[in-house]
């Protein structure tokens, strides 16, 4: 007996990743590559009718974070070159920092993808000692803000309308969401491995924002971050696994399918075993975002430490499988035109993103300290 | 006072709940251990513990489920159920390792493929703790290979003659009976030679020698075959349908240690940081040692994956994943690749303190243990890599290696084999 294990869906799963396939047609990899080639920024129509279709802001209202996995696996598949995880953040931070004027119509934008947000998740206090800490600073003026410095890399922060990010507010950190077109917001370019995340430096020269950019009360972002880590990484590792399936299939593909000393490739066992094992990778990756996502929707005790568990494992796993792949397909991966390295490129960045292993390992040990 | 068999499960849990408390005696604190094991059970000690499933089978609270012509209580699986929730805080007649294959893996082959006289004979006694049975399956020379067995039966008039050796038959110096799997016809292919047959231990040309293992425990044996006569009597199943049968007993060894690899649907929870490495990182005095802390939270991660695996799978086997029962292989796997990461990352942690510890330190004694078994999973009932082959031929749909064997007798198979190993190809 043989299947297509690694697409397989269970029966709750079908709705909406096959919604997610569909709204990208029968080529999903067309806008990663032409993101990837240089040729494109944000497909701002095809995320326009996501939106329209219900597809593009997914954390709202009674939705759980398991149920927005489903569809974030299916972006991965398609190594999105969209924020659509800082823009699912910046709509859950926004619809739970309470009605604030102007909010409501963000957040509807959001949700229809009108219009796009991105994260300074690399610049969070506390949170994955990202070594530049945070070098935005905001001061109270008559009627707002004024904030002045640099952010580290921000995903796709030239292209988007809005970015949610932490400042330096006296003794704490507020959190504030700029409006990108404001005067003094400028976009240094960075190289990304991952071209499908294209990252700028954000500068901010006395850029004056009014009352309403501040998100929640002031000294409330280290708390507020606490939650936007707990939802992001579900939704990051579910595009990790989505990219992990993805990479596998095309793996397990070739090995039936090349002929190598009289024989395909994958009934050797050296190559069998390494894709089972990558397959095995998969589901336990799987396994532990299920449960992190659960932790997260139920508010469990201990869903910090899953969150953090499942970040550490799926990083390193992540970089296994898409090697295992690599080597699989040996040199055919080394063509450009073999979209493989848009997978290994966003793999590998996945990992470095919100957190390495090393950070959430630590994390991990310090609070079972913190708990004794 | 049998239980009425009509009666409902209240009654009956009400019931074994009154003889329990009367006849049983509550569980008790750890054991001893070294890192030589010695957990060996005696000859006395398994009589005591006959004796009190003797008293359980009597009182009308073994074989719950069974057919009653077969000794059993012919009651529903929610009567069972109610029993050993009840049991629960008791110490249960505890016959090792075999008195689980006993019930869970021998008397479901007999059951299945064994004549009706064969099965009123033996299952009774099974049941009542009178009869021990273990499985004579891998040969020294056969492991993984199970189907390439060399130990071979002749027909001899009535009776069969049967030469050779079993190898890793846990608890057969306390049984009674081995399942044997031997090979009746070379001159066919390798999996339709084989046929079962019923071997008493205590039979003439039968000899079970305990065997020490690794960790110091005795626990597993090695039986040699001198000529045994075995009558056709005791063959189960019909000559040359072996491996058929074999798939029963395979199929109950897994379901017997599947219970220990899914949760089923209990949702997981990541309980304590690694306890021994924690100890260990402490003894050692690197509670602050930041490669022992990456250490300490992998294997914590990889124990969480591997249960939470379990539960995942089971939900996917619910939903109808169309790989079915293949899939526990997974967790099969999971274990045996992070179990011995773990046992490592325990000697690595702790240093000397992992290798030596003062006498009659217990907990030390156990780390060593851990070690010395950390390999188990990874090796005994089918090897990662035997389920790397299920996993990716049955589930990724990964081509077979080319069988050498096809089209050759089992004879011309070993001979070929032989020439290969003198570099003859």
């Amino acid at each position: 007996m043989t299947s297509d294990f690694p697409v397989w869906l269970a029966p709750e799963e079908r709705e909406p990743a096959e919604a997610i396939a569909g709204l990208a047609g029968s080529s999903p990899l067309d806008r990663a590559r032409a993101v990837g080639d240089g040729h494109g920024g944000l497909d701002r129509a095809f995320i326009r009718s996501a939106g329209a279709a219900g597809r593009y802001g997914c954390i709202a209202g009674e939705e759980t974070i398991a149920r927005a996995c489903i569809a974030a696996e299916q972006w991965g598949r398609m190594v999105a070159p969209e924020p659509w995880i800082e823009t699912n953040v910046v709509i859950e931070t926004l619809s739970r920092a309470g009605p604030a004027p102007g909010h409501a119509v963000i957040v509807a934008s959001l949700l229809e993808g009108r219009e796009l947000a991105s994260w300074a998740s690399n610049n969070l206090p506390g949170w994955w000692g990202s070594g530049e800490g945070v070098r935005v600073e905001a001061d109270a003026v008559a009627g707002g803000f004024v904030l002045n410095g640099e952010t580290g890399a921000v995903p796709h922060a030239d292209s988007v309308d809005w970015i949610l990010l932490a400042a330096m507010d006296g003794g704490s950190f507020s959190h504030f969401l700029l409006p990108t077109g404001t005067a003094g917001v400028s976009f240094e370019p960075r190289e990304c491995l991952d071209l499908t995340r294209p990252s700028q430096t954000v500068r901010l020269d006395q850029v004056r924002l009014g009352a309403a950019a501040l998100i929640g009360a002031r000294g409330s972002a280290p708390a507020e971050i606490a939650r936007q880590v707990q939802v992001a990484i579900p939704l990051a590792l579910s595009q990790s696994i989505g990219a992990m399936r993805a990479v596998t299939e095309g793996a397990i593909a070739h090995a039936r399918s090349r002929i190598a000393f009289g024989r395909p490739i994958g009934s050797f066992q050296a190559v069998k075993h390494m894709l089972v094992d990558a397959s095995l990778g998969i589901e336990m990756s799987a396994a532990l975002r299920d449960a992190a996502a659960r932790a997260v929707d139920e508010a469990q005790d201990d869903a910090a430490e899953i969150v953090s568990m499942a970040k550490a494992f799926v990083a390193r796993t992540g970089i296994d499988v898409a090697h295992v792949a690599w080597q699989v397909l040996g040199g055919m991966a080394y063509m450009w035109e073999n979209d493989f390295h848009l997978y290994l490129r966003r793999l590998t960045a996945d990992a470095a993103f919100l957190g390495s292993e090393a950070w959430h390992n630590e994390h991990v040990v310090a609070l079972h300290e913190r708990s004794l | 006072m049998l239980p009425d068999p009509q009666a409902d499960v209240q009654e009956f849990r009400e019931t074994a709940r009154a003889w329990l408390a009367q006849n049983l005696e509550r569980r008790s604190g750890q054991e001893e251990r070294s890192a030589r094991g010695l957990t060996h059970r005696t000859i006395e000690d398994i009589a005591t513990q006959r004796a009190l499933q003797k008293r359980v089978y009597e009182a009308g609270f073994a074989g719950i489920t069974w057919p009653v012509e077969y000794g059993g209580q012919g009651l529903t699986a929610d009567h069972e159920a109610a029993f050993l929730d009840e049991s629960e805080p008791y110490a249960m007649p505890d016959m090792g390792i075999a008195g689980v294959v006993t019930i869970k893996v021998c008397a479901e082959v007999i059951l299945r493929h064994a004549s009706e006289e064969f099965k009123r004979r033996h299952l009774p006694k099974m049941l009542s703790g009178e009869e021990i049975w273990v499985e004579f399956f891998s040969d020294s020379a056969a492991g993984s290979d199970l189907a390439g067995v060399v130990t071979t039966a002749v027909r001899d008039g009535d009776d069969w003659i049967l030469n050779g050796e079993k190898v890793w038959s846990s608890g057969a110096y306390y049984a009674d009976f081995g399942l044997c799997l031997a090979r009746t016809n070379w001159d066919v292919a390798k999996h339709k030679g084989l046929t079962w047959f019923a071997v008493a231990t205590t039979q003439a040309g039968v000899t079970v020698e305990p065997l020490r293992e690794i960790t110091g425990d005795i626990e597993f044996c090695r039986e040699t075959f001198d000529d045994a006569r075995i009558p056709d009597s005791e063959r189960i199943g019909e000559e040359g349908s072996g491996w058929q049968v074999a798939q029963t007993a395979l199929r109950f060894e897994r379901e017997a240690s599947s219970g220990s690899l899914t949760t089923g649907t209990k949702i997981p929870r990541p309980g304590p940081l690694a306890p021994d490495l924690v100890e260990l990182a402490r003894r050692a005095g690197r509670s602050d040692d930041s490669h022992a802390r990456q250490l300490i939270a992998k294997a914590h991660a990889d124990d969480f994956a591997s249960r939470a695996l379990g539960e995942r799978l089971s939900r996917m086997m619910a939903a109808g994943h169309p790989a079915g029962g293949a899939l526990i292989s997974y967790v099969k796997l999971a274990r045996g690749i992070v179990e011995p990461v773990h046992a490592k990352a325990a000697i690595e942690i702790g240093g000397a303190a992992a290798v030596t510890w003062p006498q009659g330190d217990r907990l030390g004694a156990t780390f060593a243990l851990d070690y010395l078994n950390s390999r188990v999973t990874a090796i005994a009932g089918g090897t990662n890599e035997i389920q790397r082959n299920t996993l990716g031929e049955r589930v990724l749909g990964l081509p077979r290696e080319p069988n050498v064997e096809q089209q050759l007798t089992f004879r011309e198979s070993q001979d070929r084999a032989r020439g290969l190993s003198k570099g003859q190809g």
